[in-house]
């Protein structure tokens, strides 16, 4: 098994769980800061505003009470009768008393004494906190044209100055309150003249930067016409018309603002910059007594200082809790995990270690518990498999090995190959057969039942396995034997084979058979065909005749009846080719079956004239055919090829119903002239024929004598060294091996009958031999060929 | 892939049609679906093997099993419209003697109507 490389468990939980965890925290942040800033602003907005009224009322309350002190004054300095004596102890009294007072000054109303018009201004101021007198009436000042007398003498009323530099006065920036003053209590044509306060605007300045609404925030005033009259800049004030300085720097926003704050309105703004760069609120108002504007400028970043600060903390409580949780996530996944890779490591074991491995005890959540019981049963279960293939292999082998066994059996039936070379110099025999399982339902069989005929057979047993290859070794079985008794008899062999399998067939079984008996002398075939393939004929000329007849229904089932045989003559190097249909229904990948007209074209377009590698050559062919695809039926082929060159090295005679000894001239004459074809010597031929004559005589002699139907059979053989004779008669049994025994050991004119016939045999042959078969005498001797 | 047989006449003589593949996978089944049929009643049989596509040896072994009990019975069995393959294997295994082809169903009919 090969190990995937994949991130771990605790990974993925990391993986997922952080970014849904962070992407709620996001959301959470940001709704949380817009929330927060609108409630803010709203608050900082409300906040502003009670900062800046209040401010302003501050700033008020010291008019008012500047104006209220100047007033009071006033007042008493109407009923005061020495006023053009004591007026300079009042005015240094109230402004020692009045600290907010820079300086104040009571301006008479010019009048005539003697004859000389009479100015009296007498003024106190601070200077260094020391506090100074002068009287203003001074041609140099001519206090008369100042508008802090001249508004409130000729208009009755109490003003605020427009702030000024009060040269030769006070010296300094100040705005001024003048009240006039009434002999009668609101009776202007008692007009006695004007006190005045006046408010340093230095003082102005320190009165307003002391309020503090925000950390960086500032308050600025300036009066109706635009004069800056305090800023926390002191090079501003009054020097600069704060309109024209919003026009230098092309601020529209704060232009507007300006505009309202000179007009006295009040309002809370937001403007991209005003006099720094900084986004900033600004708060306006009038003062309620004149016509100055009273601004504060919050920088934003003021009021939103919380509202960071709150984000702030939460982005590093949120970093916290991020690391919190991996640590958390890592913690527990891993002991999540941890019994999970035991288990796994339990499992990269041989199968032979883990299956005898104890299962450690878990006790952790359910699920692992529950996988931990799955290993426990798997274990179990492989356990209880191993034991039962175990007893199933056993028994499986067992099987395999008898069916090793019924195959070697099932092929030993079959002719063997080197049988089949002891005919070669008669026929040329090649075979093939695969079964598809262990055994089959194929087989096929050859063999000479005399020394010139050979029977041959090819079978298929419909089905396969097992009991088809049962079916085969009785049919196999029954046809070799019902042949050796039956002889040249094919009808007979089929018949009794087939009342057999009929008789024994349970499981009905049946047998298509192609059998035939080959005459080498005459080459006639003699054939019956029980519902087999078609077997070809290939001659030597490369044409293919196919014999295309049945005979009989395969055998097996149904009775067959009115058999009879077919013959053809074969030619000389005339080959049969034998087939079963596994050969031509072999099926390829593509379940296609191989087909008998391709195997005819095969064999049609064969050139060898050695038929011997036509087999091998089909084979190759079903091979390529077939490919790598699986076989499902048994596949068998059986070749015949006859022998021109040595095939009439033989001669067979035949004799039935043989009357008497004059059959004698029959066979010397047929021996003779097949002995002088194959340039057999004279003295050769002579031997031999005395052998046979002997043979013959004796025959007749002894052994006939009651035989109804007397037969003689003789081949002879002729090879490069020998002659080779066998002869069969049904006479009577003798013993010549004792006949042969007794000659040798007594001299040649004890010549009874038989002994001397045998005594020439003797002496006559290489070999001799006599066997009693079937009933019948069976000599077979041997001459040497070139005496 | 599946054989199935539909009855085409049911008196004498039965004319039986086939359809499919008559292989050694489902001879079996085909065979004792026939004997069932054929428990019922013993007539003479006309096989239409028109939709027959393929014959294995396991499907002759049917044939010869219906020859056998058949028999017994002195009936016969016909076929009718065998493709060229279907033919080849019948002549090729014998059956053609036992089970003679007819031109058509009239012909078939009228040749076992009377036995």
């Amino acid at each position: 098994m090969t190990r995937v490389k994949n991130k771990s468990f605790a990974f993925y939980l990391s993986v997922y769980i952080l970014s849904i965890v962070i992407l709620i925290f996001t959301f959470f942040l940001i709704y949380n800061y817009t929330v927060s800033r609108k409630l803010l602003l709203k608050n900082v907005e409300e906040n502003a505003r009670h900062l800046s009224n209040a401010a302003v009322n501050q700033i008020e309350s010291y008019f008012k009470c500047i104006e209220k002190t100047a007033q009071s004054t006033a007042l008493f300095m109407a009923k005061t009768d020495t006023l053009h004596y004591s007026s300079h102890q009042i005015l240094k009294d109230i402004l020692s008393s009045n600290p907010e007072i820079y300086g104040n000054c009571l301006a008479f109303k010019p009048y005539i004494s003697n004859g000389q018009t009479i100015y009296n201004a007498p003024y106190c101021y601070k200077n260094d906190k020391q506090l100074c007198y002068k009287n203003l009436a001074d041609k140099s000042y001519d206090y008369l044209s100042w508008d802090w007398y001249r508004i409130p003498a000729e208009e009755n009323r109490k003003i605020w100055s427009e702030p000024y530099y009060d040269e030769g006065g006070g010296n300094v920036l100040m705005t001024t309150f003048s009240v006039p003053i009434y002999k009668s209590y609101a009776d202007t044509g008692s007009f006695m003249g004007v006190l005045t306060a006046d408010v340093s605007l230095q003082w102005l300045n320190e009165l307003l930067s002391n309020i503090k609404i925000y950390d960086s925030a500032y308050a600025f005033l300036i009066s109706s016409s635009g004069r800056i009259l305090s800023h926390p800049q002191a090079d501003l004030i009054m020097k600069e018309n704060i309109l024209d300085l919003a026009k230098e720097t092309d601020n529209t926003e704060f232009q507007i603002i300006l505009q309202h704050m000179m007009q006295g309105k009040t309002g809370f703004e937001k403007v991209q910059k005003a006099f720094s760069e900084k986004k900033s609120w600004i708060y306006y108002t009038s003062l309620a007594n004149n016509t100055w504007s009273l601004g504060f400028v919050i920088p934003e970043s003021d009021l939103y200082a919380d509202l960071q600060l709150l984000n702030k903390d939460l982005f590093y409580i949120l970093i916290s809790g991020i690391i919190l949780l991996i640590g958390f996530i890592l913690l527990i996944a891993n002991k999540l995990t941890k019994p999970v890779r035991k288990l796994a490591a339990m499992m990269h074991k041989d199968s032979e270690v883990f299956i005898s491995m104890p299962i450690p005890e878990i006790k952790e959540s359910t699920e692992i518990v529950m996988l931990n019981d799955s290993f426990r049963y798997l274990q179990k279960e492989l356990n209880r498999y191993i034991a039962h293939l175990k007893d199933v292999t056993i028994a499986k082998e067992r099987i395999e090995s008898e069916l090793q066994i019924a195959s070697k059996l099932q092929l030993s039936m079959l002719p063997d190959a080197n049988k089949a070379d002891v005919y070669k110099n008669r026929i040329k025999i090649t075979s093939y057969m695969q079964a598809a399982k262990e055994v089959g339902g194929d087989f096929y069989d050859y063999f000479f039942i005399d020394p010139s005929h050979l029977f041959f057979a090819i079978g298929d047993v419909s089905g396969k396995g097992m009991g088809a290859a049962l079916f085969m070794s009785s049919t196999i079985t029954l046809l070799r034997a019902y042949a050796k008794i039956e002889g040249n008899d094919l009808c007979r062999i089929l018949q009794l084979t087939s009342d057999y399998l009929q008789q024994n067939n349970p499981e009905k079984y049946f047998v298509t058979l192609f059998t035939g008996i080959l005459s080498l002398e005459t080459k006639e075939l003699t054939y019956l065909n029980a519902g087999h393939n078609y077997p070809v004929i290939l001659t030597e000329n490369a044409e293919i005749i196919l014999i295309n007849h049945t005979h009989m229904l395969p055998l097996g089932i149904i009775k067959p009846t009115r058999i009879s045989p077919s013959h053809i003559t074969l030619h000389a190097n005339d080959a049969l080719f034998l087939y079963t249909d596994g050969v031509t229904e072999a099926m390829n990948e593509k379940q296609a079956l191989f087909g008998t007209q391709s195997l005819l074209a095969l064999l049609k377009n064969y050139a060898h004239t050695d038929k011997g590698k036509l087999i091998p050559d089909v084979c190759k062919a079903l091979e390529t055919f077939t490919a790598t695809a699986p076989q499902q039926d048994d596949m068998t082929m059986l070749c015949l090829q006859l022998n021109n060159s040595e095939s009439n090295q033989y001669l067979h005679l035949s004799f039935t119903d043989i009357q008497n000894i004059s059959i004698l001239t029959d066979i010397q004459h047929q021996i003779e002239n097949f002995l002088t074809q194959k340039e057999v010597p004279a003295k050769s031929m002579h031997r031999l024929m005395l052998v046979l004559e002997e043979l013959i005589t004796n025959a007749f002699k002894y052994g006939f004598s009651n035989i109804a139907n007397k037969t003689i059979e003789i081949n002879i053989h002729v090879d490069s060294t020998h002659i080779e004779v066998e002869y069969k008669d049904n006479s009577r049994a003798f013993n010549t091996n004792s006949a042969i025994a007794k000659s040798s050991s007594t001299s040649p004119e004890l010549n009874t009958m038989g002994k001397r016939g045998f005594y020439i045999i003797d002496k006559m042959t290489d070999t001799f031999t006599y066997k009693r078969e079937n009933n019948k005498n069976i000599s077979s001797f041997k001459i040497i060929k070139n005496l | 892939m599946n054989i199935a047989f539909s009855i085409i006449r049911s008196e004498n003589p039965i004319i039986i049609s086939i359809d499919g593949r008559l292989d050694a996978i489902n001879a079996d089944s085909f065979e004792t679906a026939i004997h069932d049929y054929l428990s019922q009643k013993t007539d003479n049989l006309v096989f239409d093997l028109e939709k027959l596509a393929y014959i294995s040896s396991a499907g002759i072994r049917v044939f010869l099993l219906l020859i056998n009990k058949l028999e017994a019975s002195k009936k016969k069995i016909g076929i009718i419209n065998p493709d060229e393959m279907v033919k080849e294997i019948i002549e090729i295994s014998g059956l053609k003697d036992y089970m003679p082809v007819f031109a058509n169903m009239e012909e078939a009919i009228v040749s076992f109507k009377s036995i």
